[in-house]
């Protein structure tokens, strides 16, 4: 224990000494300035739509200018039409003719779009038509849910997973690299190496370093922008575990290089990759299986359930952590035993 | 101008030693392929339905033009994929009737597009004439967005490349004898900011022609990146200032990227009256200028006024940055 407690202490000063405490702590008042401060509380994700109601009723064009909210704007000509699609080339025009007995829509992209995703403009469509006509449309199914519907979250609050995730919890990847290749430099991994301490303590202690600076971190980051109502225990479990994870294979990665130079590519080549599953939290309907092996993508959802409570389980995701912590501690301790304590010998 | 030059030889020798340089030219063009073939998928993204092979095969046939179909055995195992992080819901037999199961925390948007859709299945019936027409140039958001953010990262690279050259002198103390030899500081910083602006040009034309081809105007690209030279050379001198070896340097830049990149991107998000807050940063005013080489569409500053602003409050900040730099580098 002595032994574990002195090597600790040794790898938390020089965790500290290449100015990482001004980095992070620099680091964390942006964070915390733009999710409190910069970012809206909500903001339209929608397509721009222009709709020109060409019919003799309009009805369309009453019922668009009495809802509220929406991404629309009521057009009064085609020329209208056309000069607001080129004035803007990422909207939708929406032309309305006939009758509301009899209509017609035609739908201007200017981006193409498949054929399954024009149907579902179309269903959405007969919706409104069928709903305007006061056809009553007898729901013939029933709708059902696995919980409580969950409450909105506002927009810049549901960015606290994301960057715990990728800010936060990757914090061990990054400077464990930095840090190994210090000491290669200054020859302290040969004085180790000839120590008694062994490759389980060399390891335990670099990432418990990294726990500790990531629970600050984070539990920091979040009492500072969603306050004291969150189940303090298990987001630290959750931290503790991602950033174990992460540090683990920041030291598997990183004995294979010797210098920041030679693993840079590697080391951000890595971090791109993790961070792929931010597109999959911002467009839950796009999740390719190969984003969902990513293990960031549970680890986020998880963050989110722990932060924003839905009553959904973490417990696969806890799993997944427990037993890929398991799984990268057995190759770090192969590769550290094999390859960097075996280094100049 | 010699000393400029031969400077600039002696970091260009050092930059092609040293890895780092070439893996920071290679990193964003790799990345501009990178997005060039994953940005497609995510944008012709279809919905999903987790289907109980009971149901109807009419049913699981209509749904299947509307969205993609996965079929499950029973209703433990289509529960278990409802329940999965995306949002995909089930569709299944429950007591004989037919039911649409939700995880219960989907934005409603999506469970209106969802209900849509069985809606039109069950119903069968249509009431409307739709006709679908393209007739625009393909243009995506997500695509100029990320080009604009490559494009920035090339001036943000092309700074740390000579920022890294500057540490490396510090390292080896050759800054020590640039310090008592005739080299001022401004032909020190001219000499790094050249190759800065040569590397990150290069680098952000190159990656401009992977993204977005030839639909843009490179003469304004060019523009663009001359009027924001102060930006890159501000990120060398922080470097330089700031980091005594290539561990600290990781550490600065780590702290300078979101700063640089993530302040004008979200500008995006933040309603136009609160802008004025960002109107002293001259990465602000970058944004504002590639906005108007990449993105279509009306834009809030024309380019000449935020070609200006970039390059004013560049100088400014390159100014008050060069003062420290000058100072902690004992340069003449």
């Amino acid at each position: 224990m002595k032994a574990f407690i002195n090597l600790f202490k040794k790898d938390m000063v020089i965790a500290l000494r290449n100015a990482l405490i001004w980095v992070l702590i620099g680091t964390l008042v942006l964070l915390v300035g733009f999710v409190r401060f910069l970012m809206p509380e909500d903001f339209q994700q929608n397509q721009s739509q222009y709709i020109y109601d060409k019919s003799q009723e309009q009805v369309l064009q009453k019922v668009f200018t009495q809802s509220e909210g929406g991404n629309f704007t009521i057009v009064n000509s085609q020329k209208a039409l056309e000069a607001s699609l080129e004035k803007n080339p990422y909207s939708i025009g929406v032309v309305f003719e006939g009758s509301i007995d009899q209509p017609q829509f035609s739908i201007l992209h200017q981006k193409n779009i498949s054929e399954k995703n024009q149907r579902i403009i179309n269903a959405s469509l007969e919706k409104l038509i069928a709903g305007l006509r006061g056809i009553e449309r007898t729901q013939q199914y029933q709708v059902e849910f696995l919980r409580q519907q969950a409450k909105v979250i506002p927009k810049n609050l549901t960015s606290v997973p994301v960057l715990l995730t990728f800010e936060v919890l990757i914090i061990g990847f990054l400077f464990i690299a930095v840090f190994m290749f210090q000491e290669k430099n200054e020859g302290s991994i040969r004085a180790y190496q000839i120590s008694p301490g062994g490759v389980f303590l060399y390891i335990i202690s670099k990432v418990m370093v990294f726990i500790v600076i990531g629970l600050l971190y984070g539990l920091s980051f979040v009492l500072l922008t969603l306050g004291t109502s969150v189940n303090l225990l298990t987001l630290s479990l959750l931290i503790v575990l991602g950033v174990a994870l992460y540090t683990l294979i920041g030291i598997i990665v990183a004995v294979f290089f010797n210098n920041i130079s030679d693993w840079f590519f590697v080391g951000m080549g890595v971090l791109t990759l993790n961070i792929l599953p931010a597109i999959s939290y911002g467009l839950p309907t796009f999740a390719p299986k190969f984003i969902t092996i990513i293990p960031s993508y549970s680890i986020m959802s998880a963050l989110r359930e722990v932060l924003f409570p839905t009553g959904k389980s973490i417990v696969p995701a806890l799993n997944m952590l427990i037993i890929g912590n398991i799984l990268a501690f057995g190759i770090c301790y192969l590769v550290v035993k094999r390859r960097l304590m075996k280094e100049g010998q | 101008m010699k000393a400029i030059v031969n400077i600039m030889r002696q970091d260009i020798t050092t930059a092609l030693r040293d890895n780092i340089v070439i893996y920071l030219i290679i990193a964003p063009l790799l990345f501009s392929f990178g997005l060039r073939f994953f940005l497609p998928s995510v944008e012709k993204a279809e919905l999903s339905f987790a289907v109980d092979i009971g149901i109807q095969k009419e049913i699981a046939e209509n749904l299947e033009t509307y969205a993609k179909v996965e079929l499950f055995n029973g209703e433990e195992a289509v529960k278990r994929r409802v329940e999965a992080i995306d949002s995909v819901p089930g569709v299944l037999m429950v007591d004989g009737e037919l039911t649409l199961i939700f995880e219960g925390n989907e934005e409603s948007q999506v469970m209106e597009t969802y209900k849509s859709i069985l809606d039109q299945v069950t119903f069968g019936e249509e009431l409307i004439t739709v006709q679908h027409q393209f007739i625009g140039t393909d243009k995506s958001v997500l695509l100029e967005m990320l080009t604009i953010v490559v494009i920035m990262l090339a001036s943000l690279f092309g700074g740390v490349v000579s920022g890294f050259n500057i540490v490396a002198e510090k390292e080896s103390n050759a800054i020590r004898a640039m310090s008592v030899s005739p080299v001022s500081t401004f032909v020190y910083i001219a000499a790094r900011g050249l190759l800065a602006l040569i590397i990150g040009t290069t680098i952000a034309i190159a990656s401009s022609f992977i993204m977005a081809g030839r639909t843009i105007n490179y003469m304004q690209l060019v523009i663009a990146l001359l009027a924001s030279f102060g930006i890159t050379i501000i990120i060398t001198m922080i470097m330089g200032r700031f980091a005594n070896n290539q561990i600290s340097a990781i550490a600065v830049i780590k702290v300078l990227m979101p700063i640089y990149l993530t302040v004008p991107i979200m500008s995006v998000f933040i309603n136009e009256k609160f802008h004025y807050l960002f109107y002293w940063l001259p990465n602000y005013w970058q944004f504002q200028l590639l906005s108007n080489i990449y993105f279509a569409g009306p834009q809030r500053f024309s380019f000449a006024l935020a070609t200006i602003l970039t390059f004013i409050t560049s100088t400014i900040f390159m100014l008050l940055v060069s003062r420290s730099f000058s100072k902690q580098l004992k340069l003449r």
